[in-house]
């Protein structure tokens, strides 16, 4: 004989109670999680988290694979490949030895710079230093242009030198070889004057964060 | 090492060439000045990373979603026990399983939901739940059950319906999900005494309810 239970109290008796406080902290939690939170989340497999830090991450990720490849295509591909990585790997990302955000966009980096350097061969390199990207491509969003526009600044604060080595490696996949025989500079320098500069970059970012 | 220590700049830019990059990670290993010197650097490469941040168009969310969208691992019921003429069938439609239930697209899932339909011992309950009216038809005989979810609310984007079946110990075990919409949702391991419970969780679903359930009927 079937019965509908409708008038008994449900939750206590049919539902394992000691999971819901540990739901109740976690729905609490969820509104205000860093992308540290989201990220040490997504290593336990919640999809949930994975969608926001998405939200949170992706412009980080596309931007930079577009600056890198100079091509849209490549770099929806690199950010595919990014999260795909993320999504699978988090669960190694320990917070104690450094950020979500260098974590995700080391990833980000070394992909888009294996796709120029698989690439190198074939494409004309002469003209040097990646160019911006098209005004096209950049998005007319309040959060991307304030992020811009601080790094941007606390770039103006470097010497020359400093930059130019930075940039050429970093958005210019070049290896530090290659900048010091494009600078003309000695290999020792290059790598004190990359060093100086992403430590000094660091410094002035992390004290507006207070 | 001393030269080793130079390089952890060129590394946290991913500019050394192949050698001295496997010769620097080796080195990296064990060296914990480096490791904090590299959590610093890749902090401010990071920073480099934010000056040039654009906003992908919106239909990469989608792919990425979809390209990690995680496979449905089987999970049995650990008191399922299945007549043994279908399990040819079961086996071929291993990974379409969730819990008990599979998605009707095999002979032998159809087989199996027809004879439960047809199976002298059939019962029906119809219930009316807040998401609306739901059937289940089950026959002990075959120890299976049938889910007509075909009346129900849709639920959010990344939401579905779990069925549980909860036995003396009153712990759900998840006895499979399905999409608003679904009828015919076979439900196995189903025994006099147990009782058939539906939430709607996150997909691809959850270990234990998170919500309350809108239905909690005994067999
Ligand atoms: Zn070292």
């Amino acid at each position: 004989m079937a019965t509908a239970l409708w008038t008994r109290p449900l939750r206590a008796h049919w539902f394992n109670v000691e999971a819901r406080p540990a739901i109740a902290e976690f729905e609490k939690r969820a509104a205000n999680d860093t992308p540290d939170d989201l990220l040490v989340r997504v290593g336990l497999d919640d999809r949930e988290a994975f969608s926001r830090l998405y939200d949170i991450m992706s412009s980080l990720v596309y931007g930079l694979a577009l600056r890198i490849t100079r091509s849209r295509m490549h770099a929806e591909e690199v950010t595919q490949e990014v999260f795909v990585q993320v999504w699978s790997q988090a669960a190694r990302f320990d917070p104690a030895s450094g950020s979500a955000r260098a974590w995700v966009s080391t990833i980000a980096h070394r992909r888009s710079v294996d796709v120029v350097r698989r690439s190198q061969s074939t494409r004309n390199r002469e003209e040097g230093m990646n160019p911006e990207p098209d005004r096209t491509d950049i998005a007319e969003d309040v959060v991307e242009a304030d992020e811009r526009e601080r790094v941007r600044s606390a770039l103006s604060e470097l010497s020359d030198l400093q930059r130019q080595a930075i940039e050429m490696a970093y958005f210019g996949g070049m290896t530090y070889r290659q900048v010091a025989e494009a600078l003309g500079t000695p290999l020792g320098t290059v790598k004190t004057r990359m060093r100086d500069g992403l430590a000094r970059i660091r410094e002035i970012m992390e004290g507006e964060d207070g | 090492m001393a030269e080793m220590h130079d390089l952890v700049a060129a590394y946290a830019l991913d500019a050394l060439d192949p050698e001295e990059e496997f010769a620097f990670e080796a080195h990296l290993e064990t060296c914990p000045s480096c490791q904090a010197e590299l959590a610093l650097l890749r902090g401010g490469a990071a920073d480099l990373a934010g000056s040039v941040a654009t906003r992908p168009p919106a239909h990469l969310k989608e792919r990425v979603m979809a390209a990690t969208e995680p496979e449905v691992v089987p999970i049995q019921l650990a008191r399922a026990r299945r007549p043994t003429g279908w399990l040819l069938g079961v086996a071929a439609a291993a990974a379409l399983i969730v819990g008990g239930v599979w998605a009707a697209t095999s002979g032998g899932e159809e087989d199996l939901v027809a004879a439960v339909l047809e199976a002298t011992d059939a019962q029906t309950i119809d219930l009316e739940t807040a998401n609306g009216s739901v059937r289940f038809v089950y026959s002990t005989s075959l120890e299976a059950g049938v889910f007509d979810g075909e009346r129900l609310d849709s639920v959010g984007s990344e939401e579905l319906y779990q069925l549980w079946l909860i036995g003396a110990d009153a712990v759900p075990e998840s006895a499979g999900v399905f999409e608003p919409g679904d009828r015919e949702v076979l439900v196995e391991g189903i025994e006099t005494g147990l009782a058939l419970a539906m939430t709607v969780e996150l997909a691809p679903g959850v270990g234990a309810p998170t919500s309350d359930p809108l239905f909690v009927a005994e067999l």
